[in-house]
């Protein structure tokens, strides 16, 4: 090495270790920019060239999907296809069971026994019109509305697209599941927009930030949150679960304690994230709050999706609504087709467990759903009747028929006396979280607000002043 | 949006804005009161309803009214005004039991509401209706309702954000906190301000406590209960709240402490409308003294509520708190002109002055004769003022007129404490820049009054803390201002990146410059005549050369350190010391990489001392006397001449890396200016966690600008020293040399020449 090489060299190390040294002091003033991958990106193999010739049936697009994806028939095994989850045992019933969409009652629509051509509209799969339907047919699932993205694929009867659907540029669009893909099913539940879940709604496909700060100012997709191997989506809906295992929780990406004050740390035994952070639920679409069954079958009331219709009866919405606080510590109870009722009392169908004693449990935002709902008034429980099958409700306007269709579709007997008895539904809300500016502070509970009905949650008075749960 | 649709909307919020909210709660065992009227019968309606009589019947009124401030003077509040929501009891058949007693769902009788204290002091609201100013924020003057909350400290007292609120606030969509964050967190009024001797609280008297931390001696709850003591606290935020244990981030923390008011920080931009100047000397047709507001841009005629707020630097100034300590506290200064009766010096009631302006709803035909400029019959806004004598003596005849006897003019300055409104750490003053820099919220002018009436100029506060130190003058347009000196703090305090103290900086920069220019011009010259010193050098006979280590590892990497340490310090302090610029690194970082850096140089030069004197390389430093003169004018004659024509460099006193030259300037160096910046910029560090050191130095007024100059010097060595670098046989040697450790040098000759 010649000697202006080595001056060089000796100056180029010399300026090294000064920066390094200047960097060693200068770190630990910068806040360290930790990427938590990016949501919303995410970058897809173009099918495009892959698919060539028309497609005669849906289930010709998913014989194809399989050809390179063998492994998707696992979605066979998932609730998106069986409308059922795992065998688990629900509380006040001996044994275990699998339990779900495709044999629980709620009160919108109360059952799709009986009624699955309408219902299976939101069926992963294809053709599914009645209880004969075969679930092991591969062919039968439906791909393409989770993954396609032409926005032109419309399911109808029995889950199958509409007329005129065109299949060959719905296969080729397909890639990662969008917020629309997920929300044409899970914002539209009960019939229509925003009826089910106080807190998805098709706002949220492009929400704007002070609706939901995770998709409006992050731009996540649903599936950033709800992913998972093997096509077994994480996440939960207490209608139809009655306990969190593979569930999704705030915690899964926040650290804790998230806060840069001590007393709000303080809060979180005792208080959800979504009690603070989710202010109100129905921010821009209003919800449906009440399902009145009994003022069915009136020709001559005026109809209005948001107040009356003839078939389904009367209703009430919010927006933009104060949540109601439960403890909750993320198993429900569950009511079973058959179980007991005092028709004079409200039966919840799915009451969150948990109370003050319960360490596990917190104070939670719910949207509660009252209805009224027909029910066995011979035998005492509420009852699954067919409004949307065949000789149903909503063709008929015929109760007791229906109830004997019910009774038929669900196996269930009926008494031939028939009422309506009033239920409740627990939503547990977890989405529409509002920025943090909008969050709840002290004042929104404590003192002189009205937000927390204290002693229904078991505190002697505001804890502020009585003191926590020990 | 038009100003009419802007005034209409304003109008109905303002109207909306009305509290409605939640109530006192029904007191559970409040004793079942018969309302009494002022004589001691019973009382059929709320009017007839007399809290002397009523409430005195248990709880010692007149004591109460002994031991207040709001029962004296012109504030007069009554016990239910405070103690019930809407300042009066119910009392109609409904709430009246059958033996003459309210009913127990009437007793809704407790502590002060916010709403209560609102009611007079200024805008003060709870969860309910989003914040707006009501309808009557800016009615006649009722004797005790000042809001001076509200006009005085600009302050909004308020658990809503700001953002939510319907005001106008400049900006106010990045105002996502609560307008009063002890309001937010419920923390209400009588939480601070509450009965003097209530037994629950002893914090008022811990001050005069010595060698016990608390006085458990209590007053029973009945005796509180009945001479409850309503001269109510007023403390401190260090009466509740333990600075030191937060702020962390701050540096100097405990300097801070002892010199500012927590409000200078977390009250840095109040978004209420606070008043300029209150001139009570003339009268609107309403009724209502002309009212200038310091931070409010509005169109004339229109509504408060559709004016923008612009948020209000508050003045700082020094106060003197109870415990004697002096701190900068953010104050809002309202001049307020009225007349007053020279015979008694009593304040003339304004409902007089009104009369003296308008008779039957119309300016009286003298008082137009004063003062309509343009003769259209009306009073503008602009002629309703008392700019002339002649006008003073035109109203003041009119109260004449009216029975005032001796009528004149009087001013006073009111300053008042910004105490409410605070903000959290989110928005409290966290840019440095916002006092350590020349154009601070520490200096500039400000504004006093637009216009003098009367040509009165007003009295500044007596009998307060409060040292305003300012001059006081007019402005170009006829107003009054506070002056301020633009490179000193209020109090005299020094305050780095912004305090000056010129010469220091003019005799170093002076130094630096003439340094500099030396060099330039040297260079230039070598330059010039670089191919005749070449030719020169060619010309001697040539000296074989060799290459010598003479720089070990070890005195390479002090050197190095060294040089990075200084460089780093002259950088950052450059930042300091001008911290209102744009600079890379944030004021904070630049004092923590300062003393980071100068904590590395000391040990630096330490450990380079110590190897110096163990290894006898001290030597080098140290000149040797004989001969010493006269090896300093041949090295001063080489380097102003012979270094031009490329003469032979002269040789160091052998067995001596340094030339003479070299070791004067090394020995000033490091006895002097070494021991000068190491020992004031310890000092300077040690002020921000010792206080009693910054008095014993006379604060910061000395040191800072020694360390200064200290700096200056550095800098000026530093241009020396990098210059006679490039000095050596070639350009690059002697970098190469303090780089590699080698450097060429004549075969019969050990010692090399440097820099």
């Amino acid at each position: 090495m010649n000697k202006s090489k080595k001056m060089v060299v000796g100056v180029a190390a010399g300026a090294a270790v000064a920066l390094a040294a200047l960097g060693a002091v200068l770190v630990p003033f910068r806040g360290s920019a930790a990427n938590p991958g990016q949501p919303g990106t995410h970058p897809h193999f173009d099918h495009t060239p892959v698919f060539t010739q028309k497609f005669e049936s849906p289930q010709a697009v998913t014989l194809a999907c399989l050809k390179c994806h063998p492994n998707a028939v696992e979605v066979m095994k998932t609730s998106h296809w069986t409308w059922l989850g795992n065998e688990v045992q629900v509380a006040g019933h001996p044994g275990t069971q699998r339990i779900g969409k495709k044999n629980l009652l709620n009160n919108f629509c109360i059952s799709s026994r009986g009624n699955e051509k309408s219902c299976t509209k939101c069926h992963a799969g294809y053709g599914w019109m009645d209880a004969n339907f075969d679930f092991s047919k591969k062919e039968n699932v439906d791909c393409l509305v989770c993954h396609e993205h032409t926005g032109t694929y419309v399911k109808g009867v029995g889950g199958m697209p509409m007329k005129g659907t065109d299949l060959l540029a719905a296969a080729r669009s397909v890639g990662t599941p969008g917020r629309d893909n997920c929300l044409t099913c899970h914002a539209y539940g009960g019939g229509g927009q925003a009826v089910k879940h106080g807190d998805l709604d098709s706002s949220l496909v492009h929400p704007a930030s002070d609706v939901d700060v995770h998709i409006g100012r992050h731009a996540f997709l649903c599936v950033d949150c709800h992913g998972g191997p093997n096509h077994q989506i994480k996440g939960r809906a207490f209608s139809v679960s009655v306990e969190d295992s593979n569930g999704v929780s705030c915690e899964s990406c926040h650290g804790r304690p998230p806060h840069r004050d001590a007393r709000i740390d303080r809060h979180l035994s005792a208080v959800a994230c979504q009690t603070c952070h989710i202010p109100t639920f129905a921010r821009r679409i209003p919800t449906k709050a009440d399902w009145d069954w009994s003022k069915a079958g009136d020709p001559k009331r005026k109809e209005d999706p948001h107040t009356y219709l003839k078939i389904k009866g009367e209703f009430r919405y919010e927006e933009d609504a104060v949540p109601e606080y439960r403890w909750f510590n993320l198993k429900v109870d569950r009511y079973l087709l058959g179980d007991k009722i005092d028709p004079k009392k409200v039966t919840p169908l799915n009451a969150p467990q948990g109370s003050i004693h319960d360490p596990t449990a917190k104070i939670w935002p719910f949207k509660i759903h009252r209805g009224k709902q027909p029910y066995d008034a011979g035998y005492d429980y509420l009852f699954p009747p067919v409004t949307g099958g065949d000789g149903g409700y909503w063709t008929t306007f015929n109760w007791d028929q229906s109830f004997r269709l019910g009774a038929k579709a669900s196996n269930i007997p009926y008494s031939g006396k028939y009422g309506f008895a009033p239920t409740e539904m627990y939503w547990p809300l977890n989405h529409m979280v509002a920025p943090k500016e909008q969050a709840l502070a002290c004042t929104d509970c404590h003192g002189e607000s009205k937000r927390l009905d204290w002693r229904a949650l078991g505190y002697a008075g505001d804890p502020m002043k009585v003191g926590g749960r020990k | 949006m038009n100003t009419l649709a802007r005034t209409l909307i304003a109008v109905l919020l303002a109207a909306a804005a009305v509290p409605a909210g939640a109530q006192q709660a029904v007191n559970p065992i409040h004793p079942l009161v018969a309302p009494l009227d002022a004589v001691g019968r019973p009382a059929r309606t709320s009017a007839e309803v007399s809290a002397d009589t009523t409430c005195g019947a248990c709880h010692d009124a007149r004591w109460i009214g002994e031991h207040t401030a709001h029962g004296a003077g012109q504030a007069k509040a009554t016990c239910l005004q405070c103690h019930v929501d809407g300042g009066k009891l119910e009392v109609t058949p409904a709430t009246l039991g059958p033996d003459g007693r309210l009913r127990r769902d009437a007793i809704r009788i407790g502590s002060p509401r916010p709403a209560n204290c609102g009611a007079c002091h200024g805008l003060v609201t709870g969860t309910g209706a989003p914040v707006a100013l009501p309808a009557d924020f800016e009615a006649s003057p009722v004797p005790g309702r000042a809001w001076t909350l509200t006009q005085g400290e600009g302050a909004v007292v308020s658990p809503q954000r700001v953002a939510d609120s319907f005001l106008n606030v400049a900006g106010k969509e990045t105002r996502t906190g609560p307008w009063d964050v002890h309001a937010a967190k419920l923390v209400d009024c009588v939480a601070c301000h509450y009965a003097g001797n209530n037994p629950g609280r002893t914090d008022q008297r811990r001050e005069e406590l010595r060698y016990v931390t608390d006085d458990p001696r209590r007053i029973s709850t009945a005796e509180f209960l009945q001479r409850p003591d309503h001269r109510l606290a007023e403390p401190d935020c260090r009466s509740c709240h333990d600075a030191l244990k937060t702020h962390a981030f701050l540096p100097y923390r405990e300097r801070h402490m002892e010199v500012l008011a927590c409000q200078a920080c977390h009250a840095p931009d109040p978004v209420g409308p606070a008043v300029e100047m209150v001139d009570a000397t003339v009268s609107t047709q309403a009724g209502r003294p002309a009212v200038v507001y310091r931070n409010l841009d509005r169109a004339e005629g229109e509504p408060l509520n559709a004016a923008i707020i612009r948020p209000l630097q508050p003045l700082l100034v020094v106060k003197t708190a109870a415990d004697g300590a002096r701190r900068l506290t953010p104050v809002n200064v309202v001049a307020r002109w009225r007349w007053i009766s020279r015979a008694d010096g009593q304040e003339i009631p304004f409902t007089l002055v009104t009369q003296a302006f308008y008779e039957r709803g119309a300016p009286a035909p003298s008082v137009l004769a004063a003062l309509d400029a343009n003769r259209d019959g009306t009073l503008s806004r602009r002629e309703l003022r008392l700019d002339t004598g002649a006008k003073v003596a035109a109203i003041a005849a009119r109260l004449r007129s009216l029975g005032v006897v001796d009528p004149v003019v009087d001013g006073e300055i009111e300053p008042h404490v910004i105490s409410h409104g605070i903000q959290g750490r989110d928005r409290a003053l966290k840019d440095c820049a916002g006092c350590h820099a020349a154009d601070s919220r520490l200096g500039g002018d400000f504004p006093v009054a637009p216009y003098v009436p009367g040509g009165v100029a007003p009295r500044p506060p007596d009998a307060h803390r409060i040292d305003l130190a300012g001059v006081i003058g007019p402005t170009l347009s006829g107003g009054l201002e506070f002056r301020r000196a633009p490179d000193a703090a209020p109090g005299g305090l020094h305050v780095l990146g912004r305090s000056r103290q010129s010469w220091t900086n003019r005799v170093g920069f002076g130094l630096f410059l003439a340094v500099l220019i030396g060099v330039l011009l040297h260079g230039f010259v070598r330059w010039l005549l670089r191919r005749k010193a070449r030719a020169a050098i060619r010309a001697r006979a040539p000296v074989p050369l060799k290459e010598e280590y003479v720089f070990g590892r070890y005195e390479r990497l002090w050197h190095w350190t060294m040089a990075l340490s200084g460089l780093v310090l002259i950088a950052t302090g450059v930042v300091v010391h001008n911290a209102g610029e744009e600079w890379p690194v944030s004021l904070a970082t630049a004092v923590t990489l300062h003393n980071a850096f100068a904590v590395a140089l000391m040990v630096n030069a330490f450990l380079a001392l110590f190897y110096h004197l163990v290894t006898a390389a001290i030597r080098n430093f140290i000149p040797h006397p004989r001969g010493l003169l006269g090896s300093v004018l041949e090295h001063v004659e080489y380097q102003s001449r012979g270094i031009f024509y490329g003469a032979p460099h002269p040789e160091n006193p052998a067995g001596h890396k340094l030339n003479p030259l070299q070791q004067l300037t090394y020995l000033a160096l490091l006895n002097v200016l070494f021991p000068l910046q190491i020992v004031t910029g310890l000092l300077i560090w040690a002020v921000g966690h010792w206080p009693s050191v910054a008095l014993a130095v006379n604060g910061l007024q000395i040191i800072a600008p020694l360390h200064n100059l200290g700096a200056w010097l550095f800098l000026t060595f530093f241009v020396l020293h990098v210059y006679l670098v490039t000095t050596g046989r070639e350009v690059g040697e002697h970098l190469r040399s303090m780089v590699t450790g080698y450097q060429t040098v004549h075969a019969d000759d050990s010692e090399p020449q440097g820099a």
